[in-house]
């Protein structure tokens, strides 16, 4: 194999690539980029860490086809420190690759392509489409309730459900709950529904991806049994795919859990309320993050104390007519949803003290979007 | 010389089911959780005749016994009972430590009541037990704590034994070494290799040479064999930790650990259970085949609420163990630290409760 790209376009697949290299090197595969030229004007790029793949390419000046393996790390560390030039690479025995730029010259330790896993195609089927800009405006809304901790296993990552004319995503940590739904949509090539759970991972690579799509660019959608698909356009031809390997297990049954009754409501500016919290929640006790909610007539009181630190309150205006009541929330989890919420006004929904919150945009961009948090004991 | 008693109830938590549920009286009954890798926390002993005993499987106790009647464990009645065998133990020393909800270590070497013998304090106890929670315990009378151990199992069940300090050298010689505290199977089988099977073989081996074998458990051996135990009660001592740790019959690599940290992880969630106080640190522990121990542990933000949990995220810092992913393991360890109050963790309520 030898070819010339361009620095800048070449670093630019690196970046969005990196994400799914394996950092640790227990299978010195994982560590590597696969790269091949073909005789379409293009390099094909793919890295993958097994639960993740993405394949990708870049314009390219082919003198002589093939494929290697090269370390995709060094690789992109080394490109970055290039000027915006054209950088031939050429492929040598014994799986050496050459890099030449200007007057720089590297031989970089490569491997096999034997060894490099077989990558999953995009499935034969008619894919479904789905507006890039309503996809990735849904992950960002939903993307922070996911559970890191690995063992809620099946909470992993956000479960997607797309029919004809809708598109919602759901995720959960057993304690709040990011429901967001656009049933303005019409999806594409969506037969009657879909449901499958995205991982964590792959959503916040697709997020990137789909940072890189042309404005009113269409993601592809497609599955196997083993895998989903996301497939995006390149402007310069081809197109980048990101496989995962689909989470198993049962999404629990959350539509039993969404707050029916909550009948104390009100309606607070988020601006406003998301300085209050941010002020306030710097005395809060560093572990747990509580802070106390104090709804009373016309106004909401935050508060919160901590043995080491101390303690802060801060009242808001807000036209409350219910019984007075207090109740006990993780801060973090209220200002993950107002950094999303997309709304001048949040509405707060409340039953009583022990159960399940509701938050709502107040108008906003029109999604249907619902985050429902567990009180704290207090 | 101490007095110290081991009262030990009778398969407890199934004792309490049968006595509040006439249906369950003698039928075997299995306490336990249902699904796949739950493990029995009681039987009873008409179940108990069938083979099941605590901590095995529940698809396996099924499987010895199909008859049995499983009863998903409702810890906070048998906290309750437990309690109120507290409440009996305090009528007659205030020196009880509880090793769990259904166990306690008595010092009876001074008595409240003015009972002449600590024999006479165990025979009162089970009568207050037997008459007033209308439940069986067995109890063990003994000069320290390892003995009074041995001594509550060895009429089991609803019944007392007592080891006599003068009596307890020829008690402990014909015992297998398995019976004495901290010897598990992998430490028997290192004895017999030495040839030493019983307490009284190992008695007649040299302080020095234990020493050489097994380091400072040595020395502990030399002292068990002849009866020996220093060990106070000690009243109102909290968990600290709590864990299980199994060492295995042939060194395995990590990929294959899998089954032994779930089997782990339930074990310890059941004692755990038993605890008022909730963990919030979750360790794993191996051992190397060339002996290097490593622990890793994890605090999450919210403590594990389920065994699964907790086998996940012991099954989770596997990934931070960063050795060869050939190297192979003799031991590997399951444990829960950093006990807290309920209260003292102002603790996210669940969503899916």
């Amino acid at each position: 194999m030898e070819i010339t790209v361009r620095t800048t376009d070449l670093l630019k697949e690196l970046l969005l690539i990196q994400g799914v290299v394996e950092r640790k090197t227990t299978i010195p595969i994982l560590s590597q980029l696969l790269v091949e030229a073909g005789g379409d004007g293009q390099i094909h790029l793919a890295a993958t860490d097994l639960e993740l793949a993405i394949s990708t390419n870049c314009p390219a000046k082919i003198k002589k086809s093939g494929s290697g393996a090269v370390p995709a790390r060094k690789l992109l560390d080394y490109v970055r420190l290039l000027p915006d030039a054209d950088l031939s690479i050429k492929l040598l025995e014994n799986h050496y690759v050459q890099l030449r730029c200007g007057r720089a010259s590297t031989r970089m330790v490569g491997m096999s392509r034997e060894n490099f896993p077989e990558l999953a195609a995009f499935p034969s089927t008619p894919p479904a489409r789905i507006p890039g800009a309503v996809l990735a405006r849904m992950i960002r809304k939903t993307i922070f309730a996911i559970a890191s901790e690995e063992a809620r296993y099946t909470l992993n990552g956000a479960q997607m459900v797309l029919k004809p004319e809708s598109i919602a995503l759901v995720a959960t940590d057993g304690h709040r709950l990011a429901h967001v739904a656009d049933d303005h949509t019409a999806i594409e090539g969506v037969p009657a529904e879909i449901r499958c759970l995205v991982p964590r991972k792959a959503m916040v690579e697709l997020q990137k991806l789909i940072d890189e799509l042309p404005e009113g660019g269409t993601v592809e959608f497609g599955q196997d049994e083993t895998n989903l698909f996301f497939s995006l356009p390149l402007a310069g031809g081809g197109r980048r795919v990101l496989a995962a390997r689909q989470l198993t297990g049962q999404f629990p049954n959350y539509e039993a859990v969404l707050p029916k009754d909550n009948a104390r409501v009100c309606v607070l500016p988020s601006e406003p309320l998301t300085q209050a919290l941010r002020r306030v929640a710097q005395f809060a006790d560093e572990r747990s993050h509580a802070v106390k909610l104090r709804l009373e007539k016309d106004h909401l009181t935050l508060t919160s104390s901590s043995s080491e630190a101390g303690e802060a309150d801060e009242e808001l205006d807000t036209p409350y007519q219910g019984e007075p009541m207090v109740i006990g929330f993780n801060s973090q989890y209220l200002l993950d949803f107002l950094a999303v919420a997309g709304s001048e006004e949040v509405r707060l929904e409340l039953k009583d003290e022990q159960s399940a919150g509701q938050f709502r945009p107040q108008g906003g961009d029109g999604d249907q979007y619902r985050y429902i948090v567990m009180p704290m004991r207090i | 010389m101490r007095k110290i008693l081991h009262i030990d109830m009778d398969a407890f938590y199934a004792s309490v089911e049968q006595r509040d549920d006439r249906a369950l009286r003698g039928r075997p009954v299995i306490v336990a959780w249902r699904g796949p890798r739950s493990v029995v926390c009681a039987a009873s002993y008409e179940a108990r005749r069938f083979g099941v005993r605590s901590a095995m499987p529940a698809v396996s106790a099924e499987r010895l016994c199909p008859e049995a009647i499983f009863v998903a464990p409702d810890f906070s009645r048998y906290r309750a009972v437990s309690q109120q065998t507290r409440e009996i133990f305090r009528r007659h020393t205030d020196r009880i430590e509880p090793l769990s909800l259904d166990e306690a270590y008595l010092d009876v070497t001074e008595n409240k009541t003015g009972l002449p013998s600590a024999t006479r304090v165990a025979e009162t106890i089970r009568r207050q037990i037997r008459e007033e929670l209308r439940l069986t315990a067995s109890a063990g009378v003994a000069p320290n704590k390892y003995l009074a151990k041995i001594a509550s199992d060895w009429r089991k069940p609803d019944g007392l034994f007592v080891i006599r300090p003068q009596a307890a050298y020829d008690f402990l010689t014909p015992l297998p070494v398995g019976r004495l505290p901290g010897v598990g199977r992998v430490m028997e089988a290192r004895l017999k290799r030495l040839g030493i099977a019983t307490v009284g073989e190992l008695r007649g081996q040299a302080s020095t040479r234990l020493e050489a074998s097994f380091g400072r458990f040595g020395r502990r051996l030399y002292e068990l064999a002849r009866g020996v135990d220093e060990s106070e009660v000690e009243p109102n001592r909290p968990t600290q930790s709590l864990s299980a740790e199994d060492t295995v019959e042939r060194d395995v690599r990590l990929s294959e650990t899998e089954p032994i940290i779930r089997r782990l992880a339930e074990k310890v969630w059941t004692a755990a259970r038993k605890e008022r106080r909730r963990a919030r640190t979750v360790v794993l522990k191996l051992k190397t085949s060339d002996f290097k121990l490593l622990t890793r542990s994890v605090t999450p933000a919210s403590f594990p609420a389920t065994s699964e949990e907790l086998a996940g995220l012991a099954l989770a810092l596997r990934a931070r163990v960063g050795l060869d992913a050939r190297q192979r393991y003799r031991l590997v360890g399951v444990g829960l630290g950093n006990f807290r109050e309920p209260e003292e963790v102002d603790q996210n309520r669940e969503l899916f409760a």
